[in-house]
């Protein structure tokens, strides 16, 4: 009979055990400190649950004539902007996306600059553009429109550059070969494999911003936003339950929609 | 449809149906049926909502002085508030996720269909959907509103959030897992916590991660502007300076801000990729 | 260890509840003994009709069968995967079809059984696939840190050993091949120190050469062990080479029970329905 040496099982090699643990170790030390450091109250914490029960009675029932009043309407401009923002994003996403694709474009320098665009134009939140764009244009729904479309411009020309990049390159390279100028080799060769792709981000991009759109008015951007802003104001919380409804229900409505036109170009 | 192919299928007769004729007239003339539409809406939409070309030069003026008074960014004048507010946005979101990602553990277990009996699942997954039916800044407002300004509305503004998203999604990935390598580890006679750990959990771990960093990321970008609506950290000091007019403060604020998420943007790719 | 745990459950017809012996086989000493089981999935057609069998040895036996004979059904339902809608199966005395909860896992633990798709934790390592036999036995929390019993560590490896998978060991699930995978599925079912295996078409998704390598695997590890061992397959000259003993059912009955050698054309017909295929 043979002695079988005892053999040790571990799950993690050294390595990797050190790093989980690193990890861990960070995230627990953040999270201590920010839960020392925040200057909460604890009876305010303890009073959450009956607070936020007495909100939620107050909003009841809905005022439901508010709704076709003036809701609708607000409603509709909402849509406008969200519409128009996303429309004027792709003209200007879609070059910037062309020109920080690394198969593309040659040169690092406005490969570079282009992403630098991208990431700005992200980085920054719908709201802050809003403020921006309130303090330039005035109040109103022109403000919001160019919010939507600079923060837009981030998401889908990222986007946009990953699928240009992922391009099957034989078929450009075809057209290439054939001697086709530029403008011809992009619209013959890159847009027909990217199309679907460019549709489906425009979708995906306009769902997100029918939610942003509604949240512009409380900066004075247009939209929803300011019939909210001024509900809330003066406490009426009904009217506002109506808004919060309402804008579920185009949220809801603007979800299905996308699913079912993507569906279509898949 | 390119110019070719669409000359090509114009030169078939029209039909004499309906549906084959919608579908003639869809794939001949589809795209520049499209770009009317478009560019029809487009001129609707903007006279409906007053955009003049008027409107938009003096714009484009004042936009170049608002642009001057912008820069350069004055970081000193006000430097301890700004730290002090922009370290509340990242506590905020700290906590916020640490709780949300607490919570969407069991809550997307729970909300599994392929695991929990109907009466457990609908309400859970109803719970989930409320909470990311609204966007953060209004969830914030409301959470303002019922319990007062300050960072407390704000982390619980964004963990629902967190809970709402990660929630969904890992609901999902719950019930695409193989129900088959489930069967095999409750035939060894584990327990139903042990068939969870080792026959669901291990399918979705991954994801999970990915979902969490990704909410991660995402508060860090909601906190810095819940404070515009008093839910605490560097968005009500941003919206303060706004009002006062002092944009060369106001660009030293976003350029702060740009900074941190452009860390976290990197920071949540690192992780990812560690726990792949 | 005594008294009555088990809820009447609706299916019952109304036999009395024994209370659990450990290890008790006082009933002519038999390790499995089904009584008259039927499952019904609609309650016109049938699946099992009143299948009866006695098992009372290890040794192996195959059921061979043509497609929804019920072979599979019947397999699942003696550890309880599936429920049966009706009858007994007395497993070393016990009633399983009685049982709930924590009686029914512990009963389950000693029963092995193999998958026809191996089933494997795709993304857990071999060994922690091996492990995952012991589930039954480990409490959650050592379960999520992996804190199994040395003991258990120590027989995963010889386990690896005899299986011929020592090198991968720490290797995930998928990346093995399809035998491989089959026998960390044996090795899983061993794992638990079984008093009986189950294997559901462990060959069927496995090419002609690694299904006699499994089936003699699974024959010497389980003789070695002296478990018992039943297996379900549809491949006749398999099951003819590896059988002890033979089950052939049909349409939810059992039309045939003996040993390989009898198994002649006749009685082939009666399973399957025709000759041509047996040329």
């Amino acid at each position: 009979m043979s002695h079988v040496a005892k053999r040790e099982w571990q799950r993690f090699t050294p390595h990797e055990r050190a790093v989980r643990y690193g990890v861990y170790l960070v995230t627990a030390i953040a999270f201590s400190i920010a839960l020392r450091s925040i200057e909460i109250v604890p009876e305010f914490l303890r009073d959450t649950p009956a607070q936020v029960a007495d909100l939620l009675v107050r909003m009841w029932p809905v005022d439901w004539g508010f709704l076709w009043s003036t809701v609708v309407a607000a409603m509709v401009e909402t849509i406008h902007i969200a519409t128009l923002g996303t429309l004027a994003t792709l003209l200007i996403a879609f070059p910037l996306g062309v020109l920080a694709a690394r198969n593309i474009v040659a040169s690092p320098a406005v490969r570079f600059a282009a992403k630098l665009c991208l990431v700005a134009s992200r980085s920054v939140n719908s709201l802050v553009w809003a403020l921006f764009f309130v303090a330039v244009f005035g109040p109103g729904a022109l403000a919001g429109t160019v919010a939507i479309t600079f923060r837009s411009i981030g998401f889908v020309g990222k986007l946009l550059g990953e699928a240009l990049e992922e391009v099957a390159p034989g078929p450009v390279e075809a057209i290439v070969a054939v001697g086709a100028p530029w403008p011809s080799v992009l619209l013959k060769g890159y847009w027909p494999q990217v199309k679907p792709a460019f549709l489906s981000i425009a979708l995906l991009r306009w769902d997100i911003n029918v939610r942003e759109s509604s949240v512009l008015g409380l900066v004075g951007a247009g939209g929803i936003g300011l019939v909210l802003d001024s509900a809330i104001n003066v406490f009426q919380w009904r009217a506002v339950a109506a808004v919060l409804v309402a804008i579920a229900i185009v949220v809801l409505l603007a979800e299905v929609m996308v699913t079912f036109l993507r569906k279509q170009i898949i | 449809m390119d110019a070719l192919t669409r000359r090509a299928a114009g030169r078939t007769a029209f039909p004499a149906a309906w549906g084959p004729r919608l579908r003639w007239l869809r794939d001949v003339y589809g795209g520049r049926i499209l770009a009317v539409a478009v560019i029809g809406y487009a001129a609707y939409a903007a006279s409906t909502l007053g955009f003049t070309p008027a409107r938009f030069w003096r714009g484009l003026e004042h936009g170049g002085l608002f642009v001057s008074r912008l820069f350069p960014p004055d970081f000193a004048s006000r430097w301890s508030d700004i730290q002090h507010d922009m370290l509340e946005s990242l506590e905020i979101a700290i906590l916020a996720s640490v709780f949300g990602i607490l919570a969407s553990l069991p809550l997307g277990l729970l909300a599994a269909r392929n695991l929990m009996p109907a009466y457990v699942t609908w309400p859970v997954r109803l719970l989930i959907s409320v909470s990311r039916s609204f966007h953060p800044v209004i969830v914030g407002i409301l959470f303002v509103k019922a319990i007062g300004f300050g960072p407390l509305a704000g982390v619980l503004t964004l963990a629902v959030a967190s809970v709402g998203f990660i929630g969904k999604l890992f609901t999902e990935a719950i019930e695409e897992i193989s129900l088959k390598q489930v069967e095999a580890v409750r035939a060894t006679g584990a327990s139903f916590p042990n068939v969870l750990i080792f026959g669901v959990l291990p399918q979705v771990t991954a994801r999970f991660v990915g979902f969490s960093v990704y909410q991660l990321d995402s508060n860090l970008r909601n906190s810095t502007i819940l404070g515009i609506v008093g839910a605490g950290g560097i968005g009500g000091t941003l919206l303060a300076a706004f009002q006062r007019f002092d944009y060369s403060i106001v660009c030293a604020i976003v350029l702060v801000m740009i900074g941190l998420i452009m860390v976290g943007e990197i920071l949540s790719e690192q992780v990812r990729k560690l726990f792949q | 260890m005594w008294g009555v745990r088990s809820r009447p459950s609706g299916r019952e017809t109304g036999h009395p509840h024994e209370p659990r012996r450990l290890g008790d086989t006082s009933l002519g000493g038999f390790t499995l003994q089904v009584q008259d089981l039927t499952k019904c999935y609609t309650a016109d057609r049938p699946v099992l009709r009143g299948v009866s069998l006695t098992l009372d040895s290890e040794g192996i036996t195959i059921v061979i069968g043509p497609s929804g004979a019920g072979k599979s059904t019947l397999l699942r339902c003696i550890n309880r995967l599936v429920e049966p809608t009706s009858g007994r199966i007395l497993f070393k005395g016990t009633d399983l079809v009685a049982l709930h909860g924590q009686t029914l896992r512990e009963c389950r633990r000693r029963i092995g059984m193999v998958f026809q798709e191996f089933n494997l934790v795709e993304r857990l390592s071999v060994i922690e696939n091996l492990l995952s036999g012991r589930l039954g036995y480990v409490s959650p929390w050592r379960a999520w840190l992996r804190k199994f019993p040395e003991g258990d560590i120590a027989r995963a490896f010889e386990l690896l050993d005899q299986l011929g998978l020592s090198e991968f060991a720490a290797k995930r699930a998928d990346a093995l091949s399809g035998g491989q995978r089959q026998r960390v599925g044996i090795g899983r079912a061993l794992m638990q120190e079984p008093e009986l295996l189950l294997a559901d078409e462990p060959t069927s998704s496995l090419d002609p050469k690694t299904s006699v390598e499994i089936m003699e695997t699974m024959a010497s590890l389980a003789r070695q062990r002296h478990i018992p061992v039943i297996v379900n397959m549809h491949d006749v000259n398999l099951a003819k080479r590896f059988a002890d003993r033979v089950v052939g059912m049909t349409d939810g009955r059992v039309v045939f029970d003996g040993k390989a050698d009898d198994l002649a054309t006749e009685e082939l017909s009666a399973i399957y329905g025709g000759e041509e295929w047996m040329r």
